[in-house]
């Protein structure tokens, strides 16, 4: 009665696996329970590990590098300055995620981001040179596969801070929906919603390319 | 059987292979029945497989130099924490002046002098020439003045009636006629009081304004 209570009131917070992780389910939680006794080799071991895929998701939430290594430093010097509070209730990728998240929220609402995305007239383009390159085929289908891929980032870019969070988190960091759930702090039907609505969003902008 | 609008809702989360055995085995036989459904589900199966091409690869970055920064940042941070502190006093003394005023404004200005005294002032401006000098700012001794304006019931009212304060007392014509428009009379008044306090606070004690500095 009371976690139906609780559920109701308070939907988002509500987490009705809580339970702890154990190091040997996630060694990063290991790391970190060794930060949280001040190991700093740990730290620098685990920054080490992450700050690649922190840096590329902070990346693609606020286009632009510069900020996002400033966002991915903020998040480490985060982790290490709340490591004393820290509780293995969630995989430590989930945390950390959470963490980015809610400071490129943060960094995208800020009046000075909008005024430069404003500025430059539309979002950070993707140059053709940043994207993977697809192997094989003739010259024309990887021209087409290129637009395509580039398309679909400038697409991805202009989604809902939400739902590119929840998109990015699962498509391109490989966090499974419970994951990326706990790293949004909304529900795994939340996030199944989000990344659909997202989906059919890009679907509509590739289905443009191919019209003409 | 899924209906449509159902099954749509779970094709993404079916292309990413999030959803448990029996329920994908449930949408799957949807989509055996059902053309639309299947379609969208090919369409979106599509932008799923586009994804992995589309994913850039981790940015090259200066490892030890984003390592320094942070390290940086961590000993940076009790001097954010001491100005976090800080932050707060410019705003305290915002408030203790604001206190400051709102106590000035709500002390009823002091009585004006007796009419002789006053009347003994204004007949000897010749002996002061400095006062005349300077262009003073007329202040007008608002509850005075008023009264001189106000009706003739509020006017003759006895003096010990002044316990009961009546909210029209004192108010000139113009705001009884349209109070409508001078909601905040009362406030204004007390603000040029204040205003006077402040010019016979400049005055040195014989009555002569002090010189400016320097």
């Amino acid at each position: 009665m009371a976690g139906c209570i609780r559920y109701f009131a308070f939907p988002m917070a509500f987490s009705p696996d809580e339970r702890v992780v154990s190091p040997q389910e996630d060694p990063d939680v290991q790391l970190m329970l060794a930060i949280k006794a001040d190991d700093q080799e740990a730290f620098e071991k685990l920054f080490r590990r992450h700050i690649g895929r922190v840096a590329r998701f902070a990346r693609g939430m606020v286009r632009s590098e510069a900020r996002a290594e400033e966002i991915a430093q903020e998040a480490f010097a985060h982790v290490y300055r709340t490591r004393h509070s820290y509780e293995p209730r969630a995989r430590f990728l989930s945390w950390l995620y959470r963490i980015v998240t809610n400071l490129c929220i943060t960094e995208l609402r800020r009046p000075e981001h909008r005024v430069r995305i404003r500025g430059s007239g539309s979002e950070e383009e993707f140059e053709l040179d940043s994207l993977p390159d697809p192997e094989g085929g003739d010259s024309e289908a990887r021209i087409l596969s290129m637009e395509r891929i580039r398309r679909m980032r400038n697409a991805i870019a202009r989604l809902p801070e939400q739902q590119r969070a929840a998109v990015l988190l699962a498509r391109e960091e490989g966090l499974p929906y419970t994951s990326v759930a706990e790293a949004l702090g909304v529900s795994v039907a939340a996030v199944k919603s989000l990344i659909h609505r997202a989906t059919l969003t890009l679907r509509e902008e590739l289905a443009k390319i191919e019209r003409g | 059987m899924f209906v449509c609008w159902f099954s749509r809702r779970e094709l993404t989360a079916l292309a990413d292979g999030e959803l448990s055995a029996r329920r994908a085995a449930r949408v799957r036989a949807h989509l055996a029945g059902c053309a639309q459904c299947a379609a969208l589900a090919g369409d979106l199966e599509e932008v799923a497989g586009d994804w992995a091409d589309a994913r850039p690869a981790e940015p090259a970055l200066d490892v030890e130099r984003l390592y320094r920064g942070v390290l940086r940042r961590l000993k940076d941070e009790p001097e954010r924490a001491a100005r976090r502190w800080l932050v707060p006093l410019p705003v305290a003394g915002a408030l203790a002046a604001a206190a400051v005023v709102l106590v000035l404004m709500g002390r009823t200005p002091p009585a004006p002098p007796p009419a002789e005294t006053r009347a003994a002032v204004a007949e000897e401006p010749a002996a002061v020439p400095a006062v005349a000098a300077r262009p003073r700012k007329q202040v007008p001794a608002p509850v005075v003045a008023r009264a001189e304006n106000a009706p003739a019931p509020v006017a003759e009212q006895p003096a010990g009636a002044a316990a009961v304060e009546d909210p029209l007392d004192g108010l000139p014509v113009e705001v009884l006629a349209r109070p409508e428009l001078f909601h905040h009379y009362r406030l204004f008044e007390k603000l040029e009081a204040i205003e006077h306090f402040e010019s016979v606070r400049n005055e040195s004690l014989d009555g002569t304004p002090e010189q400016p500095q320097g």
